[in-house]
């Protein structure tokens, strides 16, 4: 399943298609990889990426990716949560949330999953654009550049890829 | 690139994954049908499995029905297998059924509002025979257990159908070939060993001990003061060489009893441990009494023989069930002020977990909380129920945070089994820092019938009939516990049948005598060593009667035992002991010579000096009278 989404995310990568589902598949990576793994917001953006025509291979890729950096940012996702759970004038409202239902769930009492999580909301958008950016760039870069080499050449022109071409187009519709 | 102009090759796609509808459906459909057809029924074996481990034979639930969307959980036909009598049920259940609470649910906790547990039958008889748990080898941790255990075993060494065999006669010779392994033999070996090395560190203690020096010293000072003369100066010197000599011989007696104490110290103990050989020639005697099953015919001790098990299965299952509870309890937070090593690594840990801020609990559960269960049962219900009524409220892993203690509250009859008034109330006490169970129970009226007291071959001494009550009060708590039990029993028939006809005989004239029985039982003290004590009418009329009989062939036995003791490490025992007095007097004879010495000189200095200091008045005196003398002229 997780190889064939990575498939799907290669393919896709090097078509000229689905910028956006990409995009958004690097966004939820990135939230998924600052969040807690067994929380409500994960599970909601399994909901997101499963219902939605968000690219799964690419947020779990990234997810990994962006794991390994909150790991590193621990500390300071700390020191940020800490500062924002200790908020007198938000007290009331965090009280009011520990003592919801399903809320506590997500953990916000947490000082990293707090830090993390106000830090992954205010940066996703940022994420979203320079995913757009940054595929849109190696599509011009490397992937014209690659189309132009011989080799690409000789293995466009022979008879297999014309036969999988063929068979792509039927099986797409 | 792609051309804008040309014909898109693929069908364009929305947003919306229409296509994973399907495999949702399917993925939800199988945890559905999951849920539906197979969870109970792995429910109902889980919790068959784990019921049967916490009771110690096989418990069976009937059937198990759950419901997602109720949040209701219901399970009847349950029968508990009584571990000593696998053909019987200990409790039969109708139906248990309780719901939880969605909104504690939604915050992952598990609290019932209201349960009910209906139909409940006790001793009902088993179709087929329960499995019994294999008793599991006893961890460090159930030391507590161990030691009840043991207390039981010691109850139950003393068989009442032993004595026939006493009143007929015993010799333990004929019963004990060998003696085995004495604890006095294995320790008059030790000490032995540790004699020989022991009378070399003392000699070689004894030869560096000073003084000798310094006493013939001080004699010689004293011996050459010359007390006598009339010259004041020179009886006034010779009075300071004594006082000086005095001081040497003070110094000299302290020097010796400074190094003399802790060798005097360590020949005296080790004496004393030679003399403590005897206790454990007492002790051999019990052991030897306990394998030989020598019976002690006191009425405490005759209480224990009869009703021991009677009191340790009833009161020591209270233990049992305080343990179990216990572990399911959080541990006590006992404030600790944190070290600076504590800080940084809570500061190291922030970075994989940060720190949890704890906000106040407005609307918050313990992760499990019962708060009411409703115990009801109905005689016409079924052939052996029995009318009960009683509440199970506030059961929760978190009595601290609900702020309410456990508590059980019964009451019932069981009229077709002629038990009634029965009550139960045990408060099981987690708030705080308190951790105690306390229990209040009676039962009014019920059917006694086959109470064995001996079921050997040498005797057959049931009570087949009476009518019994009882009551147990108590309290159970970390440091310690107290339980009582009073019990009556009226009009009591007995079958009493014994190999020796002068023990049948003394059996029946002692339990004719009662036309009832009473029993009076208190368990109490620490974990590690509960005491039990045990009163019983029963046994001060067969002490009564035994006494007379017994007493002189028991004191034979324990004679004989002795004896035997005797003839296997009386030689060596007298040889140690012989030892020791001749070390002893090598040592502490030469040490006494000293102090003695030293007291002689002391002795003799002081009457030099007294005889000095008259002498020197003397002088004083006659020098006085021959100047007056002068002045008047006489």
């Amino acid at each position: 399943m997780l190889m064939k989404q990575l498939y799907g995310l290669f393919k896709l990568l090097n078509s000229d298609k689905g910028t956006n589902q990409i995009a958004a598949g690097i966004a939820c990576g990135f939230i998924l990889g600052m969040s807690p793994i067994l929380s409500l917001q994960a599970l909601l953006v399994f909901f997101l990426m499963f219902f939605f025509r968000i690219q799964i291979g690419a947020a779990f890729l990234f997810a990994a990716f962006f794991k390994g950096i909150a790991y590193l940012l621990d500390p300071a996702f700390h020191e940020l949560g800490s500062a924002i759970l200790e908020l007198p004038s938000l007290q009331p409202l965090y009280t009011q949330m520990y003592n919801m239902p399903l809320v506590p769930f997500t953990r916000f009492n947490n000082s990293i999953v707090m830090g993390a999580g106000v830090f992954a909301i205010a940066m996703t958008p940022v994420v979203f654009f320079i995913g757009k950016k940054m595929i849109a760039t190696y599509r011009d870069q490397i992937v014209a550049r690659f189309e132009k080499t011989r080799l690409w050449q000789g293995i466009k022109a022979s008879g297999f890829y014309q036969w999988y071409a063929k068979y792509e187009e039927l099986k797409n519709g | 690139m792609a051309n804008p102009s040309e014909k898109p090759r693929y069908k364009k796609k929305g947003p919306i994954r229409f296509e994973a509808i399907g495999p949702f459906a399917i993925v939800v459909g199988c945890i559905w049908a999951y849920f539906f057809f197979l969870f109970d029924h792995q429910l109902r074996w889980g919790l068959q499995y784990g019921l049967t481990q916490g009771n110690g034979a096989e418990v069976n639930v009937g059937y198990l029905k759950t419901s997602f969307w109720k949040a209701s959980f219901a399970m009847g036909a349950i029968q508990v297998t009584d571990p000593e009598n696998p053909m019987q049920n200990r409790v039969e259940v109708g139906e248990v059924s309780y719901k939880l609470s969605w909104d504690a649910l939604l915050r992952g906790k598990f609290v019932t509002n209201i349960a009910a547990i209906r139909t409940i039958e006790v001793n009902t008889p088993r179709k087929a025979k329960g499995f019994i748990v294999p008793p599991s080898p006893p961890s460090e941790s159930e030391g507590e257990s161990k030691a009840w255990s043991m207390m039981k075993e010691s109850l139950a060494s003393t068989p009442m159908g032993e004595i026939g065999e006493m009143l007929n006669g015993f010799n333990p010779s004929e019963k004990i070939k060998d003696l085995g392994n004495l604890k006095s033999a294995a320790r008059i070996q030790e000490l032995k060993g540790q004699l020989g090395t022991k009378e070399q560190e003392w000699a070689k203690a004894l030869s560096s001990v000073p003084g000798t020096q310094e006493i013939d010293n001080v004699k010689k000072k004293i011996a050459s003061v010359n007390i006598g003369g009339s010259n004041p100066a020179e009886i006034q010197k010779n009075i300071s060489t004594l006082q000086d000599a005095l001081k040497e011989a003070q110094a000299a007696q302290e020097k010796v009893t400074k190094t003399t104490d802790t060798l005097v110290g360590d020949v005296n103990k080790f004496s004393s441990s030679v003399g403590e050989v005897d206790n454990l020639v007492k002790k051999d005697r019990e052991d030897l009494e306990r394998k030989l099953k020598l019976p002690k015919i006191d009425a405490k001790s005759i209480g224990s023989q009869l009703f021991g098990d009677l009191v340790m299965r009833n009161l020591g299952s209270y233990a049992k069930y305080y343990y179990m509870a216990k572990k399911y309890m959080p541990p006590k937070k006992k404030p600790e002020k944190k070290t600076p090593e504590q800080i940084a690594e809570e500061k190291a840990r922030a970075r994989a977990k940060g720190k949890n801020y704890r906000f106040p609990v407005t609307t918050g559960y313990p992760v499990f909380w019962l708060q009411k269960a409703e115990i009801s049962s109905k005689a016409e219900n079924t052939e052996l129920g029995g009318n009960v009524a009683g509440e199970l409220t506030n059961v929760s892993s978190d009595p601290d945070r609900i702020g309410k203690p456990a508590m059980l509250h019964i009451t019932g009859e069981f009229p077709k089994k002629n038990v009634t008034g029965v009550i139960f109330d045990v408060i099981f006490d987690a708030v705080g820092d308190k951790m105690e169970m306390r229990i209040n129970g009676a039962v009014g009226s019920y059917p006694v019938s086959g109470q064995s007291f001996s079921d050997s071959a040498d005797l057959k001494f049931v009570m087949t009939e009476a009518v019994g009550s009882t009551s147990i009060s108590g309290k159970i708590a970390e440091n310690g516990f107290l339980l009582a039990m009073t019990g009556t029993y009226k009009n009591p028939k007995y079958d009493i049948q014994a190999k020796s006809k002068l023990l049948e005989g003394i059996l029946k004239n002692a339990t004719g005598s009662l036309p009832m029985v009473t029993l009076g039982a208190k368990l109490e003290g620490e974990f590690l060593s509960p005491s039990i004590s045990i009163t019983t009418n029963l046994a001060s009329a067969l002490e009564a009667g035994l006494q007379k009989q017994l007493q002189g062939q028991v004191a034979e036995a324990r004679k004989k035992l002795d004896g035997m003791i005797h003839d296997k490490i009386g030689k060596e025992k007298a040889a140690l002991t012989n030892q020791m007095n001749q070390a002893k007097a090598k040592v502490l004879g030469p040490i006494e010579e000293k102090k003695k010495a030293v007291a002689a000189v002391q002795s003799e200095g002081q009457n030099k000096l007294a005889q000095a200091q008259k002498s020197l008045s003397n002088a004083g005196k006659s020098q006085a009278t021959d100047a007056i003398k002068k002045k008047l002229r006489f």
